[in-house]
């Protein structure tokens, strides 16, 4: 006679890991991004082809995929694998440069302040946004996926090369050590460039303007590739950006439209008439134009729709639910430097609102993503003062102690670390929270907290004041750790 | 930027409000339909750790029910204007997660037969049992993982989402998408292995 439980379910546990949840959740939205993008591109009538030969053209491809499955084993049969065999996740580096290495032998060197987030991997495609810093990619040649790399205004395509991207708020510079990559994007000449070795391209949000570098910058380009990626030096000095004269400039933004809108942070050309002219010019039909392409989930679109100063002016005059919808247009479209103003707003004129403590959560996120843990930290705690929904409350106490900790704030981040490993038997980050909070016993007594805002305090110079409150908070994959 | 948030620091020792368990499939659904992407979180949060411990189960693979997750989620939270009962939310979830967890099965079974399949099963039931069962409980966990491993796919999952998950026949066939007889039919059958593996064990 069994002796098993009916159901058996009742005597196997299910694993509750925070972070693994987080981890999925993360992957979840970027598939849906993937799947959303192709709507964003209009077929023309060469695409419409007939049923019968789409069939046939299927079939095809069907037969040749099998050959190739038979007789070539080598091909990949799933997602690229980390070196330890887990699929990649979001990853930053911390105060050191780090590098993720992968089963097919490529491997991405971040440097300090660097973060990747996965959008594709799959058997024929790895697809990583870079979403800050600068990381050099390795990828092995004859590989069976086709690597991507978007840069947000420039994305790199590549098959079996090594070269290194960088991106910062208004630029984009991509430099080839060996092998062929191809950069594509609105900012670009043309739309693409080859790069050989040697070449680099630097592509500004401002302008059209990118320059394919001489041979002396070529030789530039293969020094940094004996030198260490991680250092400090600059990729592509200044000079040797070669600005497009006025009128060409005129020709290509009078060519690139709402692309060029699009693909420039709020930021930029603040000093051009030209841009704040048209930056400024938001029509009923616009509005209206946004709000529908961010109702069917088109975000880049709707961002597209309205220029970044045309959100933020939206914003001001914005209902509830307008202000959420023009925060998930920016957060969603890749522009999270300007979700912030609706999520303020929101919470400003409507916090008594249901969703006003997920929009604090979200704000908080956003906050950490640009990189401001104070800022985090305060969204935080607005979020536990207007009521968190329990599904996100460890989240959101293990976020403010890592929040804190960043920020500087070394007891603070202790007692928080402490109220949260209180209330919650495995939140995320749990054994960082765990250090944290015995860091706070050891030097809790003679550490007072200080505050200090994030865009006051590089943190990146702060010399460490808590070895055990860094190293705590480094261990948390998801949140940007500056020492 | 407006920053009435940005009070001063208040002290350590916030008020903590911690909302009740929230709303329902229906409301959720009806606001993730708005384009709520909260509602949409709400959603996944809900529902990510069983839709997770069931593709762990049904394949027996950890990496490969992370992506079963992402894909159930995906597929979902894309098609939610689809689903015609909102309040029949966790069915129709687990409906798409068994197919994509079905979809695996082929795609391993066909690598299994090129001898491509170089994985590991990290989600055994054994392995996923409970500290604190007996020895004589852990043992038949085993043997009875081993008989379902080499099972018809569609009859193993059959067979454990009526005897591991718990569900009942109805939801069997609706969750698999077959028929009440035939999701009868795939449970006999494996059930026949399944008491023979025991009965050779208790021997």
């Amino acid at each position: 006679m069994s002796r098993l439980p009916d159901p058996i379910g009742s005597v196997l546990e299910r694993d509750e890991d925070e972070h693994r949840l987080h981890r999925n959740w993360e992957g979840t939205r970027a598939r849906m991004a993937a799947r959303e993008r192709p709507l964003l591109t209009p077929r023309t009538g060469s695409d419409r082809r007939p049923p019968v030969r789409a069939t046939a053209i299927g079939l095809a491809f069907a037969a040749a995929a099998l050959v190739a499955f038979v007789a070539w084993p080598r091909a990949a049969e799933g997602p690229l694998l980390t070196e330890a065999g887990g699929l990649p996740v979001a990853a930053e580096s911390v105060a050191r440069p780090r590098t993720l290495r992968f089963d097919d032998g490529s491997a991405i060197e971040l440097a300090s302040g660097a973060r990747v987030v996965p959008r594709v991997n799959d058997a024929e495609h790895f697809e990583l946004v870079l979403e800050r810093g600068r990381t050099r990619v390795e990828v092995t040649p004859g590989g069976a996926r086709a690597w991507t790399i978007d840069a947000g205004i420039a994305t790199v395509r590549v098959v079996g090369t090594a070269f290194v991207v960088e991106r910062d708020e208004r630029t984009v510079r991509v430099e080839v050590e060996r092998g062929r990559v191809r950069v594509e994007g609105d900012s670009v000449p043309n739309g693409s460039r080859e790069l050989g070795a040697g070449e680099r391209i630097e592509v500004h949000a401002e302008r059209t303007a990118a320059s394919v570098t001489d041979e002396a910058a070529a030789e530039d380009a293969r020094d940094a590739a004996n030198g260490e990626v991680d250092s400090d030096s600059e990729l592509a000095s200044g000079s040797e950006l070669e600005p497009a004269d006025s009128d060409a400039d005129s020709d290509s933004e009078s060519t690139s439209g709402s692309a060029f809108e699009s693909g420039r942070e709020s930021a930029g050309s603040a000093g051009d008439p030209r841009v704040a002219t048209s930056r400024a010019r938001t029509t009923p039909e616009t509005d209206a134009a946004w709000q529908a392409l961010a109702e069917r989930g088109e975000h880049r679109a709707a961002y597209d729709a309205l220029s970044p100063s045309g959100l933020e002016r939206r914003a001001r005059a914005a209902s509830a639910r307008e202000l959420l919808l023009l925060a998930d247009v920016a957060r969603l479209s890749g522009h999270p430097a300007d979700a912030v103003v609706p999520l303020r707003r929101f919470l400003d004129a409507h916090a008594a609102h249901p969703e006003a403590p997920l929009a604090a959560i979200t704000l908080a996120r956003v906050e950490l993503v640009l990189g401001r843990p104070a800022a985090a930290a305060s969204a935080f705690e607005r979020a536990q003062e207007l009521g968190v929904p329990s599904s996100f409350d460890a989240e959101v106490c293990a976020g403010l102690a890592l929040a804190l900790a960043r920020s500087g704030s070394v007891a603070p981040a202790s007692e928080a670390a402490r109220r949260c490993l209180a209330r919650h038997a495995r939140p995320p980050h749990h054994e960082a929270l765990r250090r944290l909070a015995e860091g706070a016993v050891e030097e809790g007594a003679n550490a007072p907290a200080r505050e200090q805002p994030a865009s006051e305090s590089p943190a990146l110079d702060r010399p460490s004041r808590n070895a055990a409150t860094n190293e705590a908070a480094s261990d948390a994959p998801d949140v940007v750790v500056e020492r | 930027m407006p920053s009435a948030h940005r009070r001063p620091r208040p002290s350590r020792d916030p008020v903590v409000v911690v909302a009740p368990s929230g709303p329902s499939d229906g409301e959720l659904v009806r606001r993730a339909r708005e384009g709520d992407r909260w509602a949409q979180e709400a959603i996944f949060r809900r529902y990510a750790s069983r839709v997770q411990a069931l593709a762990e189960r049904l394949l027996r693979r950890r990496h490969e029910a992370d992506d079963v997750v992402q894909e159930t989620f995906a597929d979902a939270l894309l098609a939610l204007d689809g689903l015609r009962e909102p309040e029949a939310l966790r069915g129709w979830l687990f409906g798409i997660a068994v197919r994509r967890v079905r979809r695996r099965q082929r795609k391993l079974g066909l690598l299994r037969t090129f001898g491509l399949d170089r994985g590991l099963d990290d989600a055994t039931l054994a392995g996923l049992a409970a500290p604190g069962i007996s020895p004589e409980v852990a043992s038949e966990l085993a043997r009875v993982d081993a008989i379902l491993a080499r099972l018809h796919p569609d009859d193993r999952n059959a067979w454990m989402l009526r005897h591991v998950e718990g569900e009942k026949l109805e939801d069997v066939a609706a969750i698999t998408g077959c028929s009440l007889a035939t999701a009868k039919r795939r449970i006999q059958a494996a059930q026949v292995h399944v008491d023979a593996a025991l009965a050779r064990g208790a021997s």
